[in-house]
């Protein structure tokens, strides 16, 4: 739709009745920028984009998006790294960023309530600015990336180890849903106080990994917790997948840690300007397992310490390989770029400003006994595709589960790199799932592949609440594919 | 300065590490970078089980690195990964060179040429 149009002229009309002129615009540079993300995903412009300050605002596009049966995609920093937040062809773009305030901070309870916008960072600097140490789990994104998507897209912080993914730090929400209502869910649908979702019917499933095509979230509670003023962030270097995962499922087993992780070694060749490595040679570590512990005082620190080297001990003493832990201020010594891994919220230059501008993946989230398994099919069908092994993996919650990722970087203006890309992708979903794991901010993608093999009442029941929360399927379309028009 | 590297998409991690830490420290101190650009020779480099080669071609010229090692050897340094981090923080160096962590072999003073330059 065209502003030119005088159907798009009376929706240029409307929306400035909605937000004001400032907040709405048709600008080609603009409508570019919000078309695309780093991905590999098919960009599409939106006709208008719209910023929202209010969640009186949101219900007012949302009721008006019904009449004319347009489309809305929300977004806030848009660097899902799935295609989650590019718009419809000529479809409305709402942007939550301007929606950042932090309301509430209830230091008893250990929760904050914000609006969409409330970036990681703004919260930390909120944190610093009034004196209190307390921290929320924090992804390896950019820092303008908002908390709210973050939690519905149920993602993974520094913190899952113990505590889970992001969408366990929930106590609730409001939800302005598709046709214009407003809902709370958690105990702040039934008394003054956002403390949890028990003991009420749970409705934070209705939302929580739809990829935005159920609800747009105006206010939301996450839980914080302490931070503790010793810390120590050390990398081992490990010399096969068998040992790196048996030495994190071993960790796992110990409550002690805050975060623990296994990266692949193209991680290391990158951040020392090598982009384009040739296969590893045998001699080199392959993974780099870190981990992250946290104490009130040095004692405590210490015996967490001495917990970590005596299962160094007996490992090695049953054969295992693995080098001394090098402390993250030891290795920015050696080359600054660690520093990224240093303090959280971080830039991962190397990954997100890398000169080619592309940047995707397939995340899992699967078995710890699979993991092995995984990263050695995955490995061939990277370099199958003339992608380096990039890998992320981390236990969550306790090590219940696993988080396997694999990455790719590669010139997003070359169309042969953007086939590749697609199909490695495809290559590496299919072998997920034949491993247990299943995409998390799943790709329109990575649905049409498993939507087949999902249990039928279960696929029958997403349709249903789609249907039944957006009648004319207006909300997001074209990701979770559950609209009736969705292909 | 820079540093060549010979197939640098295949050069082990150690050889890219070294290369950092001498490039650091050489821009920050044009002495250790004069030091570096007269020696002359080729040291062997054991990290962990990484094997590669730092190659001073001397009187201001370059310095290489590569993979493998050379047949002759100006001097040869091997250690685990750990007894080489602790060296290039001056650290326990006498005992890691008494309890056979940190092994030198050659001629010494190459070595002690290229010390200030691998410092962190």
């Amino acid at each position: 739709m065209s502003a030119a149009s005088a159907a798009g002229q009376a929706v240029y009309e409307k929306l400035k009745e909605i937000f004001g002129p400032d907040r709405v615009s048709n600008d080609e540079a603009k409508l570019i920028e919000y078309s695309h993300d780093q991905t590999e995903a098919k960009p599409a412009k939106p006709s208008f984009i719209v910023w929202a300050k209010t969640t009186e605002e949101v219900v007012a596009l949302v009721k008006y998006a019904n009449e004319a049966e347009l489309p809305i995609t929300p977004r806030v920093a848009g660097t899902n790294l799935g295609g989650l937040t590019i718009p419809s062809e000529g479809g409305l773009l709402l942007d939550l960023s301007q929606m950042n305030k932090i309301l509430e901070f209830d230091e008893v309870e250990q929760y904050v309530v914000i609006e969409p916008g409330v970036s990681f960072k703004q919260l930390k600097e909120y944190f610093a600015e009034i004196g209190k140490n307390y921290l929320v789990s924090i992804p390896l994104a950019p820092p303008e990336v908002g908390i709210t998507p973050n939690c519905l897209l149920d993602g993974l912080g520094n913190l899952s180890f113990r505590y889970g993914t992001m969408a366990e730090w929930v106590n609730g929400a409001e939800m302005v849903l598709p046709t214009g209502e407003v809902m709370k869910t958690g105990s702040c649908a039934l008394v003054d106080s956002w403390h949890s979702r028990a003991p009420l019917p749970d409705l934070m499933g209705l939302f929580t990994n739809f990829q935005g095509t159920t609800g747009i979230c105006t206010k939301m509670s996450v839980q914080v917790v302490p931070d503790h003023p010793y810390r120590r962030r050390t990398f081992m270097l490990t010399y096969s997948y068998e040992a790196c995962f048996s030495l994190i499922r071993k960790l796992s087993r110990y409550n002690l840690w805050d975060d623990i992780g296994g990266l692949s070694w193209p991680t290391a060749k990158l951040m020392f300007g090598v982009d384009k490595p040739a296969p590893r040679d045998e001699t080199e570590p392959l993974m780099f397992l870190y981990l992250d512990f946290s104490a009130d005082n040095e004692t405590e620190l210490e015996l967490k310490n001495s917990y970590l080297q005596s299962i160094l001990q007996s490992e090695r003493a049953n054969g295992m390989v693995i080098e001394d832990p090098l402390d993250v201020d030891v290795l920015v010594r050696v080359n600054p770029l660690f520093a990224s891994f240093a303090e959280f919220p971080t830039r991962l230059t190397f990954l997100v400003d890398y000169p080619g501008g592309g940047l995707s993946w397939v995340g899992t989230y699967g078995p710890t006994k699979n993991w092995e398994e995984g990263c050695k099919r995955g490995e061939k069908i990277m370099w199958k595709h003339g992608f380096p092994p990039t890998t992320v993996n981390r236990p969550m919650k306790g090590g219940h589960f696993a988080v396997m990722r694999f990455i790719e970087i590669f010139d997003i203006e070359d169309p042969d790199a953007l086939k590749r890309v697609a199909q490695c992708n495809i290559d590496l979903i299919h072998m997920a799932l034949d491993l247990n794991f299943i995409p998390y901010k799943a790709t329109s993608t990575a649905v049409k592949i498993f939507r087949d093999k999902i249990d039928p009442v279960y696929m029958d029941m997403l349709h249903k609440i789609k249907a039944m929360l957006d009648p004319k399927g207006i909300l997001n379309p074209g990701k979770w594919l559950l609209g009736v028009d969705e292909e | 300065m820079e540093i060549k590297v010979i197939e640098p998409e295949k050069i082990v991690l150690g050889g890219l590490i070294l290369k950092a830490i001498m490039e650091k420290n050489a821009g920050a101190d044009p002495a250790i970078e004069k030091k570096l650009t007269s020696m002359s020779g080729v040291i062997n480099v054991l990290a962990a089980q990484m094997k590669f080669r730092i190659i001073f071609e001397g009187k201001g010229g370059s310095i290489t690195i590569a993979n493998g090692l050379h047949d002759s050897p100006s001097a040869t340094v091997a250690a685990d990964f750990g007894a080489l981090i602790e060296a290039a923080m001056g650290k326990r160096l006498v005992t890691n060179f008494l309890t056979g962590r940190l092994k030198i072999g050659g001629n010494p003073f190459k070595l002690l040429g290229l010390m200030s330059a691998l410092k962190i």
